[in-house]
């Protein structure tokens, strides 16, 4: 008989989860604030809702190139320093990296007409001019997530000679695999319409998107497993400071939203060359630099082959694949994942600076 | 800052705590000589609702509150998995026969949410993702501004509940505008049908899923089948619980990836966009009225905002550029009467467009940020 269970074996798990439960309210209860972000860092540049920080490691860099990460608009960048010891950024620094990273903070209503000409050619390219200034250097290492790596490929190929080397992670590059479910949803909507309407695309509505992509384990399972480790506050913690992350997503701002849904997933015009950000037209073969690309197999959000697509698509000689076995957002926090990719991007670098 | 607790918070806090230990303890006592026995109709569900209703007023609101919500929700769902479960095996009924019977409840409960859907009501069915990603939905619609029509069927647009709401709707639709609010009535009218249309993309999305749920009864059948026929045995709830996700999120992987659910997603989308649309023009129609902005009017300020930062952007490169220029000219005029530099081989800019001018060489400080 597949199910073994006898009423008193039932009553038993109800009784053991119900005490979990009860216990964990009031451990939730001690909780207190939950911070984000663990690393010491300065903001050394402004403009508008931008920050540009630098983060201060416990040795001196010794790659004299500095590296700017590019996080997605899409959720906060502090994933990349989420605790103290599940924190890219200081994986980075401890592998010798004088580490920047843009915070593009909370577009609001004025900012819905930012495009994304606004964003790379402005907000971006002033922060690489300012590195660059600062440190006496022509060109800088970028390294681009997610939606952010598909930035850095389109600033990489508008000014090459800005960018010394490029890291792209968990980065889409051909937008209609068979198995990417967000393109395939989003060919349906009528981008123009949602953003005519709304102005900027509120947060919770790419919330409710990325939980369609496996309902049943991140609105269910999820918190059921949520109840066994509760009783410890520590791992409690843990887990409501990644929830609060997850449920952390700014709006988007509106004609960007509009040109990236409409020219990257629904046109995939990135490698066909077509995409027209200001006056530039981009040419991923304008992409010369040396490429090291990170991808997740176990990606969800970006299927391991929008990633792969990179190889062969530039104009660079020199190009390494990166597969890390886990997920989109366990790239970033394993434990797995904090011994051997910070390391490796790092020693990567370093090599060719 | 968590604030500080009262007396009285802190008395209802342990009351409510007391409560349910007790309520466990005694569940534990089940067996003893004196004892009796559970009821064949346990309420275990509406226990932890009750719980947490007591409880929940005293925790924080915030990112912790809202993710114990959805795990009481998940509770719940668990609770009332315990509850089939246990009645059938109460009533002597064997392991097999058992989950039979959950999993005939299951299949009753997600065709009655079809049914349901098709008499203009909803009904939530717990084991289904439908009432999760329908709570999602409504924070989408909340952000949007359109609580008003959260409600399903009948109660989105604050009609009697009948089984023909659609009927009576079509109705109103159709009754023909005329005389001095002709052009408001026919204003309403559109808005309304807005709305119908977003009610019926709406309810075609949670059939889909509904169905699916249909789908996944039948794939956890033949998993069930499966498991007996290569001897392995499920041997407890959470077992149960986490074979039943595994089913679903596979059946609904495929799902996802078809045709079908393109249209009905992009279709909810597209449909609520459609009618918000509407609204805000009939909002914009209002504050005009009043001598109010409208959101076309701040729309093109915001616009004419966005311009002049792009203007600004360039006209500080151009003073940017001439100023290099200025230097490298003065630099020439000022050097010995040798060799003058052509101005074209002045070195590349590197000066940042920054509202904080950056350091020649950035200290680097080690107190935290």
């Amino acid at each position: 008989m597949p199910f073994q269970m006898r009423p008193d074996a039932i009553l038993s798990e109800v009784k053991t989860f119900n005490e979990k439960l009860a216990q964990g309210v009031t451990n939730l209860m001690e909780v207190g604030e939950i911070s984000s972000g663990v690393t010491p860092f300065e903001v050394v540049y402004t403009e508008d809702k931008l920050k540009l920080l630098r983060y201060v490691g416990e040795k001196e860099p010794t790659n004299t190139v500095p590296m700017l990460i590019v996080y997605a608009l899409v959720n906060r960048p502090y994933m990349t320093d989420i605790q103290e010891d599940r924190s890219t950024v200081k994986g980075l620094l401890d592998a010798g990296q004088d580490v920047y990273l843009i915070d593009w903070g909370y577009p609001d209503a004025s900012d819905r007409y930012l495009m994304m000409d606004d964003y790379l050619n402005g907000y971006l390219d002033n922060c690489v001019d300012f590195i660059r200034a600062s440190h006496g250097v022509d060109a800088i290492n970028l390294l681009g997530i997610c939606q952010g790596g598909a930035f850095s490929l389109c600033y990489s190929a508008m000014h090459p000679e800005k960018v010394k080397n490029l890291v792209t992670m968990v980065t889409p590059v051909d937008y209609q695999t068979p198995d990417n479910m967000l393109s395939h949803w989003v060919q349906n909507i009528d981008i123009d319409l949602l953003v005519d309407t709304t102005g900027n695309i509120p947060g919770e509505m790419l919330n409710w998107t990325f939980l369609n992509l496996k309902p049943y384990q991140l609105m269910g399972q999820k918190y059921l497993g949520m109840v066994d480790m509760m009783g410890d506050a520590k791992t409690l913690k843990n887990f409501m400071r990644m929830e609060k992350w997850i449920f952390d997503s700014p709006d988007q701002a509106g004609e960007t939203f509009r040109q990236f849904i409409k020219d990257f997933f629904q046109q995939n015009k990135l490698l066909k060359g077509e995409v027209q950000i200001g006056k530039y037209t981009i040419d991923l073969k304008n992409v010369t630099m040396p490429i090291l690309n990170v991808f997740a197999e176990q990606d969800h959000l970006v299927p391991p082959d929008a990633s792969r697509a990179l190889n062969g698509a530039t104009g660079s000689s020199d190009y390494t694949e990166l597969s890390f076995k886990g997920g989109h957002i366990g790239i970033y926090v394993s434990g797995k994942a904090q011994k051997t990719i910070p390391p490796a991007i790092g020693e990567w670098l370093t090599k060719r600076s | 800052m968590i604030p500080a607790w009262s007396d009285d918070m802190m008395k209802n806090w342990s009351d409510a705590q007391k409560r349910y230990w007790d309520a466990w303890a005694d569940l534990s006592k089940m067996g003893q000589p004196g004892i009796a026995a559970q009821p064949a109709m346990p309420d275990w569900t509406q226990g932890l609702d009750q719980w947490w209703k007591a409880v929940s007023p005293h925790t924080v609101p915030g990112a912790s509150t809202d993710a114990f919500q959805r795990m009481v929700d998940m509770g719940k769902v668990y609770m009332n998995l315990a509850e089939s479960t246990y009645k059938v095996r109460q009533a002597g009924a064997t392991g097999a026969e058992a989950i039979e019977a959950w999993m005939n409840s299951m299949e009753s409960g997600f065709q009655s949410c079809c049914a349901n859907l098709d008499a203009g009501k909803f009904s939530a069915h717990g084991f289904g993702a439908g009432q999760a990603l329908l709570d999602s939905w409504q924070r989408v619609t909340k952000s949007l501004g359109m609580e008003a029509f959260q409600k399903m069927g009948a109660g989105g647009f604050q009609m009697p509940m009948s089984q023909n709401w659609q009927e009576q709707l079509d109705k109103l639709l159709g009754t023909p505008a005329i005389g001095y609010n002709r052009e408001s009535q026919e204003r309403l009218q559109a808005l309304t049908q807005l709305g119908a249309n977003y009610q019926e993309a709406l309810d075609d999305y949670l059939k889909a899923f509904a169905k699916q749920g249909l789908e996944s009864v039948n794939a956890l059948r033949a998993r069930v089948a499966s498991l007996r026929e290569e001897g392995k045995s499920i041997s407890s709830l959470r077992e149960l619980y986490d074979l039943w996700v595994d089913v679903n999120e596979e059946v609904y992987g495929k799902f996802a990836m078809t045709d079908e659910y393109q249209v009905v997603y992009g279709d909810l989308v597209n449909a609520l966009m459609a009618f918000k649309q509407g609204v805000n023009a009939e909002m914009d129609s209002i504050y005009e009225a009043a001598n109010l902005p409208t959101r076309k009017e701040l729309n093109a300020a915001f616009q004419k905002q966005q311009e002049a930062r792009r203007e600004i952007r360039a006209l500080r490169q151009q003073v940017q550029e001439l100023s290099r220029k200025l230097d490298a000219l003065s630099a020439v005029a000022s050097a010995p009467a040798a060799a003058p530099a052509p101005v074209a081989e002045v070195a590349p800019a590197t000066e940042p467009v920054a509202e904080a001018a950056p350091p020649a060489k950035p200290a680097r400080r080690s107190k935290k940020a």
